[in-house]
């Protein structure tokens, strides 16, 4: 078995490669520690077994970030996950060789032989470049493999010349550093020991402030930092001031060899590239197609994907039923269809926007626009310390922040990423707008102003987006304080997305969600169930079941009796009204004999000064797990009987019928109503983001650390809201 | 004498030095913007920043305050 890691700059083909190599033998590594994943995949030449890893896409082996550390060290072999590779696999763009044969010259000094494939090579033609490869081989002094990595050409010829560079072990020289230069890297040697490779002495001298120079000053102290500091002057002295000494180095052995081997038009032709960003980058063109591209894609994760939702929430409803039906009341039967389906429900739901989105990312990034959109909307997202790459994470959060954050991967910068996810819940998602819709119905519309609805909608949704940019702003100066990243990013040439490339993306990203965040999200749904369904019986010790069971029969004849009573316009008594509503009766009374009703009634001193009372401060406890449950359960808890309509009719005149009789609620309605949407648009009652933001960040500390802070905006600005509605409508 | 972050669409000018934080310039370096080499401004963002340049066969991303460390010669 043979260990072959994978190495390039991002854009070069790196996971198409990767793909064409080991097609579905794949499986994502983890490094602990660090929050990089890197691919592993297998494929098999001449009969020989080889495993394949995808490092991240880079232009240095300039360590900045632990992150970028583990690829170094992975390539070193010190990592104890993986062997040291046997062969290092670099793969360059044919239509930009000097510059990507700069990483190329670095990893020849690893000590390991390395094998060129040079990729793109239609895009090279068609660019009237050619490349003799014989003489590039020759001079580079490694095997060199012309290929085309999406359609699968010269993929042969690179297993061969994989396993052939193993067998031989042959190693390239590379360019050679000045004297000076080795001199002070033998002198360092001498400081660091000879357990630390050389090649790590020669990143500690060349990267200013990397991650090797603070890793080894760490551990040597002081003394390490003063030679390393003489060391640099010296050398700037000696006219090989650091980095600049490793950037003429490389280039000045690169490009002789690429004027012998490699001729191109004495005219630089026009590329579709640039004809295309003439158009995409262009000031009023371009933020016209990017806006309506960010409305398209904003309108399918909404729309595309509804009426698959919608098919998910049926066949759950149908599945609970059949359970129902099927088996006899109990802890089991309702453990299965309101635990279990419904856990696993609210797990699939999301599925449908997740593909959607990330089958959107994988088209923008695939073919070269994202880095566009990021060069659009950099300035703006810069005021609040970010890059224009966390924009379409934000924005598709106002859809739903599970995908959003996922999509958070586009951003290389940690920090950058993680004040990004932190913020990304506060977005106002799809799942808040049923309870806006519900609360600006009942108390907002009727004998007011025609404008008012939208105004109210409008400022739930500016609520997040204000916030968003103000904590990312505070949070990159506080917990994410540190270097200012460096912005240059390259934008690559456009390319033809290719399906399977796509699907892969949308597979891997979907894959991901169920296997990290689902178990989260189940578990959270069957902990609620059992909150709300134990104790399961009354005082009396009859079960509630039991009653609900011989109240729904009952319940059934005294609706059809009601309506044969209304159909001959016959008033109806009102014990049959209350037979008909008793169902609904049993089960509020049940919800709120529930553990979780009892915790919600112990609580209403803290929910007073919200304006709530126990009803509403326990629907909103049972929904911090899925904040789209909570119409139902003040469906429940309001006894509401019969609940099928869009615009929750019944619930609408049970809040005004019920919050009349309330000295609180009675005359502050308004504020109420406000109070509950404010805190709903402000907390994260999400199990399935925090439980992404866990597997994106690899710590539970962010989660939870979320989830106190959002918790903490929602509950004082809730506070907030009631207590100043409350004064404006003493004062009039 | 000017800095990149001065230059115009359409213009071209060569580097003469590069300013900046260690990692900042590192990166420039890794990506062949070293001195002596021709850069062409194709484009400013629509709020004014950043600006999009070709070095090579590459095109790159630069915030204005990032280019205004690097020193050019307007070429003719």
């Amino acid at each position: 078995m043979l260990t072959v890691a994978l190495v390039g700059n991002p854009n070069a083909g790196k996971t198409t490669l990767f793909n064409a190599l080991s097609g579905l033998r794949q499986r994502v590594g983890n490094y602990s520690g660090v929050t990089v994943e890197m691919k592993k995949g297998h494929f098999t030449a001449n009969g020989t077994e080889v495993a394949l890893i995808d490092l991240p896409g880079t232009y240095s082996l300039a360590a900045r970030s632990p992150d970028e550390m583990v690829a170094v060290d992975l390539l070193l072999g010190r990592r104890p996950e993986e062997p040291r590779p046997d062969v290092v696999l670099s793969i360059a763009d044919a239509t930009n060789l000097d510059r990507h044969l700069y990483l190329t010259t670095q990893l020849l000094e690893l000590g390991e032989p390395v094998v060129l494939a040079v990729n793109m090579i239609d895009a090279a033609a068609a660019q009237g470049i050619t490349i003799d490869y014989a003489r590039l081989s020759q001079e580079l002094g490694i095997p060199v493999v012309p290929i085309q990595a999406n359609k699968g050409l010269g993929l042969e010829a690179l297993k061969s010349a994989v396993l052939a560079a193993a067998q031989a072990g042959k190693l390239a020289t590379g360019p050679a550093f000045p004297e000076t230069f080795e001199k002070e890297v033998s002198h360092l040697q001498n400081a660091v020991g000879a357990e630390v490779p050389g090649f790590l002495t020669r990143r500690l001298l060349l990267d200013v402030g990397g991650y090797t120079e603070q890793w080894l000053v760490e551990k040597h102290g002081e003394l390490l930092r003063r030679d390393l500091a003489d060391s640099r002057s010296r050398l700037a002295a000696e006219g090989c001031p650091v980095p600049a000494v490793e950037a003429r180095t490389r280039f000045g052995w690169i490009r002789p060899i690429i004027t012998a081997a490699v001729a191109r038009p004495a005219e630089r032709p026009v590329t579709w590239t640039d004809r295309l960003d003439r158009v995409l980058t262009h000031k009023l063109w371009g933020t016209l197609i990017f806006l309506g591209l960010m409305f398209l894609v904003f309108q399918s994760i909404f729309f595309w994907a509804k009426p698959v939702m919608e098919l998910i929430v049926s066949g759950q409803e149908a599945i609970a039923e059949a359970i129902k039906s099927e088996m006899a009341p109990g802890p089991l039967r309702s453990l299965l269809a309101d635990g279990i389906v419904v856990g696993v429900g609210s797990v699939v739901i999301f599925l449908p926007q997740i593909l959607v989105l990330f089958g959107f990312i994988a088209v923008l990034e695939d073919c070269g626009y994202m880095a566009r959109a990021a060069f659009l909307m950099d300035r703006l997202m810069s005021k609040c310390g970010l890059s224009g790459k966390s924009f379409i994470p934000l924005l598709s959060s106002v859809a739903c922040a599970v995908p959003g954050i996922m999509a958070t991967r586009v951003i290389e910068n940690r920090r950058d990423r993680f004040a990004t996810i932190l913020v990304a819940p506060l977005m106002s998602c799809s799942a808040r707008l049923p309870v806006y819709i519900l609360m600006i119905g009942a108390f907002l519309s009727e004998g007011r102003p025609a404008w008012l609805p939208g105004v109210v909608l409008f400022a739930m949704y500016m609520l997040g987006f204000t916030l968003a940019p103000l904590i990312a702003l505070v949070l990159k100066r506080t917990l994410l304080k540190g270097e200012t990243p460096v912005f240059v990013m390259e934008l690559p040439a456009y390319k033809r997305p290719t399906l399977r490339g796509i699907t892969q993306r949308m597979g891997d990203a979907g894959w991901a969600f169920l296997r990290r965040a689902g178990t989260v999200i189940f578990a959270s749904m069957v902990i609620i169930w059992a909150l709300l369904y134990f104790p399961s019986s009354d005082a009396n010790g009859v079960s509630y079941e039991d009653s609900l069971a011989v109240a729904e029969e009952r319940a059934e004849v005294a609706s059809l009796q009601i309506e044969a009573l209304e159909a001959h316009e016959i008033e109806v008594p009102e014990e049959l009204e209350a037979e008909a509503a008793l169902p609904a009766k049993i089960n509020g009374e049940w919800k709120r004999n529930s553990v979780l009703g009892r915790v919600g009634l112990a609580l209403e001193p803290a929910f007073a000064p919200l304006g709530w009372d126990w009803r509403i401060g326990m629907a909103a406890i049972a929904s911090f797990p899925a904040r789209e449950v909570i119409v139902g359960m003040l469906v429940m808890v309001y006894d509401v009987n019969d609940d099928d309509d869009e615009e929750h009719a019944g619930l609408q005149d049970a809040f005004k019928r019920e919050w009349a009789k309330d000295p609180v609620r009675g005359p502050y309605a308004v504020p109420v109503a406000l109070s509950i949407m404010v805190f709903i648009a402000l907390c994260l009652q999400c199990a399935s983001t925090l439980a992404v933001i866990y597997r994106e960040t690899h710590s539970w500390w962010w989660p939870l650390f979320t989830f106190v802070y959002m918790t903490v905006f929602a509950y004082l600005g809730a506070l907030l809201t009631f207590q100043i509605g409350k004064f404006i409508a003493d004062a009039f | 004498m000017s800095t990149l972050d001065q230059l115009k669409p359409g213009e071209a000018a060569e580097v003469v030095a590069l300013n900046g934080s260690p990692s900042l310039v590192q990166r420039l370096y890794e990506l062949g913007l070293i001195e002596g080499e021709r850069i062409d401004l194709l484009a400013v963002a629509p709020l004014g920043d950043p600006i999009e340049i070709r070095v090579g066969n590459s095109r790159l991303s630069l915030r204005k305050a990032e280019a205004a460390g690097i020193q050019v010669k307007l070429a003719e």
